[in-house]
């Protein structure tokens, strides 16, 4: 926690786009740097970003990019992505920042938050809802993509185990017949 | 091909530390022998070798995600099990660098370790009892050969295992499973409990409890009671639950008897055959290359069913490429496993003010009903259990399931989602001659040692029992009020249920059989195998209890044997 608190005061010394990078040059191993830095322009990682947020906003809880999302996005999608997803994934992308322009004459990035929502509302109507019993779909598009890896990034991070869940990595026992009122969140363990 | 290595001292040498290995070498030397034990894998020490143990979500490697390409690359194998991740790679062997013949057409999954301790720091720890319903079912039937022990033979030996790796469980008072030394039973949970008496009340004869597992709910002597963090598998640094680390290599240490040295591939056994006994094991240490032989009065083989067949098969008569051990012909025939991935599961309406408190490391156990009392007529023989458990989807599931996103969608998730309840068979698979491991003609592994192949089919038994299973999964979560239910009989794959056994048999007959009533070599008196190759039938519970019976059993009549002067 405390280098990701050192990197975030970094990021308002530097301010946004350039604190990203730089944050990112530590995170990341050298061979993965090139990658990360390479498959996205400044303008889908900026937008891929508003998304993650979009998807897991802060409420009385910090959202996805206060969580370090952001970083795990990067990872996914540079790094750990075959050609294949990438090419979906911008793919996808690259039919909300068009309709963006086509339908505001703006950058996706600089709408506001209502248009940013009916957007990415228009990209879920194009993919169906997945079943609970059958993870791990082929046909996934950009939505579920991004809403998956956000979701992931997210509650596996600090801020979601222990924050937006209930982190409890030493129960003790075991109830099977614990209340659900006693905790009121998920465990995370 | 190396120097001779006479070591006096050693009066015995155990081959393999995993869960048979490691009850040898303390039996042998708490009984006053100075034991040498051969480990191929690298060395772990209990505790501080257990790195991914307690790692939080957050700081997992790749960050949580599985670096697919090393996978496939190195791991191809390794990987298809649900225990395999990056807070367990460093147990596992590595596929590429320990490769066997692999063949998609005719595929057979060798699941192994590649550390001190083995599989028993990575075995899901179920712990049942066979019964006379499995050790008489072979001559019953006249299907492979009778098995030369029945249940009162190695019941003594249940107990005396049990009593100390410590098995959580409730005593049911059936025949087909007999009750054991236990410690207090796990809880089921509000579900479990519910479906446990909705199977009581609709289906004669079928019973679901609690499963038997070798996990602690009350201490012994240098182990915790469970704490139910949930990931067994990545290694318990309180030893809450049973391993050779935690249990069997401290108590054999214990007794000043004990040396351990890993990295030590056992290439071959070479034997005498005016003695008829082992006179070396010949050894390759996998860090230098180096080879060296040991000799001792007693060789406890305990490589896991594979590792066994494979050293025994590279062990041939001068000027042979026959086996000493394989005057029978059965030697690495007879393949068993058993049938997993198939069964129902279903969500279970209601129960939504209950949210379970901690990760209880076991599910609940139905012992076999089929075929019980006699032939039910059902076209199969033999049988199947289940095992699974019931649970509430949590954020993973439940965020797929969740159409939209933003604010409502994040606080929708802070709920569990409904109850499900899993039943999961495992069934009988019989002993085939045609199920073989083989030594593969041409390929060799990185020391010139002749990489094992594969030949595993299911038969029609195996195909009919799965249908009933799945079937009447299906029927009680029905009774029990389930809905959405899925059943699934997934693709059939030898050893995917990593309870592979059965390529050295016992038996009366030395011309059926590799080894006689007590895990002795019919072809060498100092020879004794005690991993799951030894067994004539594969029951449908699982086996670890069973071969850790058969090895103190075993080695209690080496030592008897020895001491007279007959070894």
């Amino acid at each position: 926690m405390q280098r990701r608190e050192v990197l975030k005061s970094l990021a308002v010394v530097l301010g946004g786009a350039v604190s990203h990078a730089c944050s990112q040059a530590l995170e990341v191993p050298a061979a993965q740097r090139v990658a990360v830095a390479g498959v996205m322009t400044d303008e889908q990682r900026a937008a891929v970003y508003r998304c993650a947020d979009l998807i897991i906003p802060t409420t009385d809880t910090p959202g996805a990019i206060e969580a370090g999302v952001d970083e795990f996005l990067d990872y996914v999608i540079s790094v750990w992505y075959t050609e294949d997803e990438r090419e979906v994934f911008f793919a996808g992308l690259a039919q909300i920042l068009d309709e963006a322009q086509s339908t505001y004459a703006q950058p996706f990035i600089a709408l506001k938050e209502p248009q940013q929502v009916a957007l990415l509302q228009a990209a879920e109507a194009r993919e169906p809802v997945a079943d609970p019993f059958a993870p791990g779909r082929s046909d996934q598009g950009f939505f579920i993509k991004i809403k998956e890896l956000t979701v992931t990034g997210y509650y596996t991070s600090e801020v979601g185990a222990t924050i937006e869940r209930k982190y409890l990595p030493m129960p003790g026992f075991y109830d099977g017949d614990y209340k659900f009122s006693e905790v009121g969140r998920l465990w995370a363990s | 091909m190396g120097k001779l290595e006479t070591t006096q001292q050693v009066d015995a040498i155990v081959i393999g530390s995993g869960i048979t290995g490691g009850w040898a070498a303390k039996e042998l030397s708490e009984k006053g022998l100075k034991v040498l034990m051969l480990e191929r894998g690298k060395p772990l020490e209990h505790g501080t070798g257990y790195v991914g143990e307690h790692e939080p979500p957050w700081e997992r490697n790749n960050k949580g995600m599985r670096p697919r390409e090393l996978y496939n690359d190195e791991y191809e194998i390794q990987s298809t099990s649900y225990a395999f991740d990056e807070t367990t790679r460093h147990f596992w062997n590595n596929d590429q660098q320990n490769p066997y013949d692999y063949n998609e057409e005719d595929p057979f999954h060798w699941v192994r370790a590649d550390v001190v301790g083995g599989r028993s720091l990575l075995w899901a720890r179920q712990s049942y009892r066979w019964s006379d319903l499995d050790f008489e079912a072979n001559k019953k039937e006249g299907i492979g050969i009778d098995w030369p022990i029945r249940y009162k033979d190695l019941a003594p030996w249940y107990s005396y295992v049990e009593k100390f790796i410590g098995v959580s469980g409730q005593a049911m008072g059936l025949d087909q499973l007999p009750d054991g030394e236990f410690q207090k039973p796990m809880d089921m949970n509000v579900v479990e409990r519910h479906v446990a008496s909705a199977i009581a009340d609709n289906f004669e004869g079928r019973a679901m409890t609690i499963g038997r597992t070798a996990t602690l709910t009350e201490p012994l002597p240098g182990r915790a009671a469970c704490h139910y963090c949930g990931p067994c598998h990545r290694g318990c640094s309180t030893g809450s639950y049973f391993s050779s680390l935690s249990s069997t290599l401290p108590a054999a240490k214990a007794t000043g008897n004990f040396d351990l040295r890993a990295n030590a591939l056992v290439e071959s056994l070479e034997y005498d055959p005016d003695t008829k006994r082992v006179s070396a094991v010949k050894v390759i240490d996998t860090v230098t290359g180096e080879r060296s032989r040991y000799s001792a009065k007693l060789i406890f083989l305990c490589a896991s069913t594979v590792g066994s067949t494979q050293i025994l098969m590279n062990s041939t008569h001068a000027n042979s490429d026959i086996s000493f051990a394989n005057e029978s012909g059965a030697l690495g025939r007879y393949m068993m496993d058993h049938t997993y991935r198939a069964g129902a599961r279903g969500i279970m309406p209601g129960f939504e003010e209950y949210y379970p408190y901690g990760n209880r490391p076991n599910g609940i156990y139905i012992p076999r009903f089929r075929n019980v009392e006699g032939d039910d007529g059902l076209g199969f023989t033999r049988g199947y259990g289940y095992q699974g458990g019931a649970g509430r989807l949590s954020w993973d599931s439940m965020s797929k399931a969740t159409p939209g996103f933003g604010a409502e969608f994040k606080e929708g998730l802070r709920k569990p989602g409904p109850w499900y309840m899993t039943l999961g068979g495992f069934g009988e698979i019989l002993p085939y001659a045609h199920n073989t491991v083989a030594l593969h003609k041409s390929k060799k592994d990185r020391f010139g040692i002749p990489q094992v192949t594969f030949h595993f089919e299911f038969g029609e038994n195996e195909k009919r029992h799965r249908e009933d299973l799945v079937e009447q999964a299906v029927l009680m979560l029905k009774a029990a009020g389930a809905t959405r239910i899925d059943p699934y009989n997934t693709e059939m794959v030898g050893g995917a249920a990593i309870h592979e056994m059965g390529t050295a048999r016992m038996g009366h007959d030395p011309k059926e059989a590799v080894l006689n009533a007590h895990n002795q070599a019919h072809a060498a008196s100092n020879l004794f195998v005690t991993d799951g190759s030894a067994m004539a039938s594969a029951s449908c519970v699982n086996p670890s209890l069973t071969y850790m019976a058969l090895t103190a059993r075993a080695v209690d009549y080496a030592v008897t044997q020895l001491q007279a002067g007959a070894i």
